[in-house]
């Protein structure tokens, strides 16, 4: 193009014409220089894009429109371009007339003339200010996202406080570049380092007395950032030796709530290094540090209370045992006293009293009720003692939770097995409606079966007269047990109290409490573990229901491993007198076996033979009863499927009986299931007992030992 | 030889209790000890070899675990049927206790008639 410039100088072309028209109004700045880089001519746009007219731009060398330390690259390119001939390329800073720094798109070719002689130069330039700003605003963005990015991944990952302010001192160096940085919390009056990058390690836990430091006073006062550019000749800077080599200094406030609590400093040797915009970026990383400091306290903070939950709560345990102790030892005196008076008084003062008048019988009978109340008050306390551990042992988390198939319709009839003594005792009816094929549930039967009975318990208190009626059902995704009774019903403002422990409802000088007022909050406990639901729904003077649902997705209760406790968990167990075994409940599954086994129960205590009479016959099992070893031997002769023995018992004693039976080939195989007071393991071996149980012990624990026995793979030592 | 029966523990009432809950078999012959620590017991099980000895567990001077211990383990008195008495029913004492070599557990509050039928099976007494 330009050779035919230079060819068609002569004579006048359309063509000519036409680059003339192209050369004044061409969009791109066309400028055309001589080998001095001095402007020869430029075009229209070139002088909207400098700001100089053309007359004016033939004057101007190019050292006037770029900054002056590019004067020197500029010279060279056009030396370039000399040399090489060719096209030379670039994007620089210019000056405009007025002093405005634009940035500009360059493509400077050179002129040839016919033997290839560069004999001017041109260049086309395109002003590219705004695409380059939106460029660099976009890269700063990136890079500050970048570090934003960073310091967001640090404050979600629970890394330690230090770790998160380190890594904001990190992510700030590639936004707004420092060579030193700290990051400073307030304490009183002083401003304290906590984290640092690039000074000694020295510096940490350095105070500055806020008094002595102006720029941090600023930055408190004006909340905004303080910035010395010059620190050498700034009044604010307290210069000390060490710090000699800083010349620029940008300082944040970290805000909490509007309060000032730290610093984020960044310090660097160039002179006039930070801008407001630096103040911004800034800002926000202190806001990050602030997020980060404020989820470290309330970290310490909740943490701190845990422990302390937790000491209380220790503490409280430790309590419990200590008090039951020492409530144990004073109750043994007023008990055992208790029941040596009685035993005196019936066997030797009653019958030898002549009675000779009606006051003297009457103060005998005063005698003996009142004896019989205190006996059964010191009953009492102890169960309430015992609920008292039980209860603090589930708060306390403290609690082995079984986890095994349990069968809907099976624990609501245990429960109500064991209760139906007290509804007979008050001549309430007892309904129960249980839905058929209700799917099982996983869970700790024992503790359900105990929840389910603390409900049937308070209803029968609660009841005058009339029924109490239970529901098992399943709706949706839970089971619901429903327990209704007709009796005094409970109050509206008393309702969200009545799982509360030690609450029961109600004018209690008038309602006569009874029971412990524990039951229901034990039931709470144990239904809350599953994930269920307790509430009841109550009229005064009509009734009310007591609903308890279970979930049935696996509800997976945190695995506890049992602890050594200091608290025992009074379970009912069966004791070396078989007190209280209206209670005891089994937790086993029926056997299903093809033909109903026999089992034969030796134990001197009838109490214990009832109980498992009872017991094993709700199983399916057949059973024979032995009062002592001479009648267990002949009642072997029946040929029982299975033995249960007592050890201490008078005439022949079980280890007697389990010795004759062993040497009997009739009755070798015979499976023999100890369950004594008497522990003597070694002898149990000695006698190849197959079961060596110990009292107090829970009857599921005879019952499966009974299935586990006689379950086939077991049969062939019955043969 | 008399039957003997030793009763350890620190508070009076209950060594009382024990005491009278077994006065029947008493008077049948059998001989009442009583220690009120575990000092005291030690050295009346090495003298008198009793035949039964209620133990209770938390006493000053030594506990009622190291009296078994020592008892069982250490002088290997197999012979003295060591019955404890805790007031707290514990599992974890009961393992500690089987590991010392009692030969059985009472909790308090206890029922003296369970006391004095256990002391009779054991001592092979008939009521």
């Amino acid at each position: 193009m330009n050779k035919q410039i230079n060819k068609k100088k002569t004579g006048h072309t359309v063509l000519q014409d036409h680059l003339a028209l192209l050369f004044e109004q061409s969009p791109i700045g066309i400028i055309e220089w001589n080998n001095q880089s001095e402007v020869i001519d430029w075009n229209h746009a070139a002088e909207k894009i400098f700001g100089y007219s053309r007359e004016e731009a033939r004057e101007l060398k190019v050292s006037a429109i770029v900054e002056q330390n590019l004067t020197e690259k500029m010279v060279q390119i056009s030396e370039d371009i000399i040399r090489s001939r060719d096209v030379i390329q670039s994007t620089n800073p210019n000056i405009t007339k007025d002093g405005r720094r634009i940035i500009c798109d360059w493509y400077n070719i050179p002129l040839l003339d016919q033997d290839g002689n560069v004999i001017a130069q041109a260049s086309f330039v395109q002003d590219v200010t705004d695409r380059e700003k939106s460029r660099i605003a976009e890269r700063e963005q990136r890079v500050r996202a970048e570090a934003f990015r960073d310091v967001v991944v640090a404050l979600n990952s629970n890394l330690q406080l230090i770790s998160v302010l380190d890594q904001i001192l990190i992510s700030v160096s590639s936004v707004v570049p420092y060579d030193a940085s700290t990051i400073m919390l307030i304490e009183g009056e002083q401003s304290v380092v906590v984290r640092s990058r690039g000074y000694d390690d020295a510096i940490l836990g350095l105070r500055l007395w806020l008094s002595d430091t102006p720029n941090l006073r600023r930055v408190i006062k004006t909340k905004k950032p303080s910035i010395i550019n010059d620190t050498h000749a700034s009044e604010e800077w307290v210069a000390s030796p060490s710090t000699e080599w800083i010349h620029s200094s940008i300082t944040a406030g970290i805000m909490d709530e509007g309060e000032t609590i730290g610093f984020i400093s960044l310090e660097t040797r160039v002179r006039g290094a930070y801008s407001s915009v630096d103040g911004e970026n800034l800002n926000t990383f202190a806001t990050q540090a602030a997020i980060a400091i404020r989820n470290a306290r309330l970290y310490e903070g909740a943490q701190k209370a845990k422990e302390e939950a937790e000491a209380a709560n220790q503490s409280k345990s430790t309590f419990l045992a200590n008090v039951s102790h020492e409530l144990r030892t004073p109750l043994t005196s007023v008990l055992g006293f208790a029941k040596i008076i009685r035993k005196r008084l019936e066997e030797h003062v009653f019958p030898n009293v002549q009675v000779k008048n009606e006051r003297t019988q009457r103060a005998l009978n005063q005698i003996s009720e009142n004896i019989e109340i205190i006996i059964a008050e010191a009953d009492r306390l102890t169960i309430l003692i015992n609920n008292v551990l039980d209860l603090a042992k589930i708060e306390a988390g403290k609690i082995e939770w079984k986890s095994e198939p349990v069968v809907i319709s099976e624990i609501f009839g245990r429960a109500i097995s064991a209760t139906s003594v007290l509804f007979e005792e008050r001549g309430l009816s007892l309904y129960q409606e249980i839905e058929d094929n209700l799917p099982e549930i996983q869970g700790d039967k024992d503790r359900l079966i105990q929840a389910i009975i603390n409900l049937l318990s308070n209803a029968s208190k609660f009841t005058e007269q009339g029924s109490v009626t239970c529901h098992a059902y399943q709706d949706d995704d839970k089971i619901v047990f429903k327990i209704s009774d007709t009796g005094i019903g409970i109050a509206e403002e008393d309702l969200p109290r009545v799982f509360e422990t030690f609450v029961q409802v109600g004018d209690t000088l008038i309602d006569k409490p009874q029971g412990t007022g524990m039951g229901l909050a034990i039931s709470k406990q144990i239904v809350n573990h599953y994930g269920g639901q307790i509430w009841v729904e109550s009229q005064v003077g009509v009734g009310s229901t007591f609903f308890i649902t279970l979930p049935l997705s696996p509800h997976k209760p945190e695995e506890q491993s049992p602890q050594e406790d200091p608290l025992a968990l009074q379970d009912k167990k069966i004791d070396s007198r078989g007190n209280d075994l209206k209670e005891n409940v089994a937790a086993t599954p029926g056997t299903g076996s093809d033909r109903a086994k026999t089992i034969l129960i030796v134990d001197d205590d009838k109490n214990i033979r009832n109980l498992l009479r009872q017991e094993l016959e709700r199983e399916g099992y057949l059973v024979d009863e032995a009062k002592n070893g001479v009648e267990a031997l002949s009642q072997v002769k029946k040929k029982p499927d299975l033995v249960i023995l007592d050890i201490l018992m008078p005439e022949l004693n079980g280890f007697d009986v389990a010795a004759v039976l062993r040497n009997d080939p009739a009755t070798m195989g015979l499976p023999i299931v100890i369950v004594s007071i008497l522990e003597d393991h070694k002898r149990g071996r000695h006698l190849g007992i197959d079961r060596y149980l110990t009292k107090p012990v829970e009857v599921s624990e005879i019952l499966e030992a009974i299935k586990t026995l006689l379950s086939p793979n077991q049969s062939s030592e019955n043969g | 030889m008399t039957p003997k029966v030793l009763i350890v523990d620190d508070h009076e009432y209950v060594r009382l209790i024990i005491e009278q809950a077994l006065e029947e078999i008493e008077d049948q012959g059998v001989e009442l000890l009583t220690a009120a620590d575990g000092e005291e017991a030690l050295a009346i099980i090495r003298e008198e070899v009793p035949h039964l000895v209620f133990l209770d567990v938390m006493m000053p001077k030594m506990n009622g675990f190291d009296v078994c211990r020592i008892v069982k383990q250490d002088l290997m008195m197999d012979n003295v049927y060591i019955i404890l008495l805790t007031a707290k029913g514990q599992k974890y004492d009961i393992q500690k206790g089987e590991e010392y070599g009692a030969d059985l557990y009472m909790t308090k509050p206890f029922d003296p008639d369970e006391l004095l039928a256990l002391s009779r099976k054991i001592l092979k007494l008939i009521e």
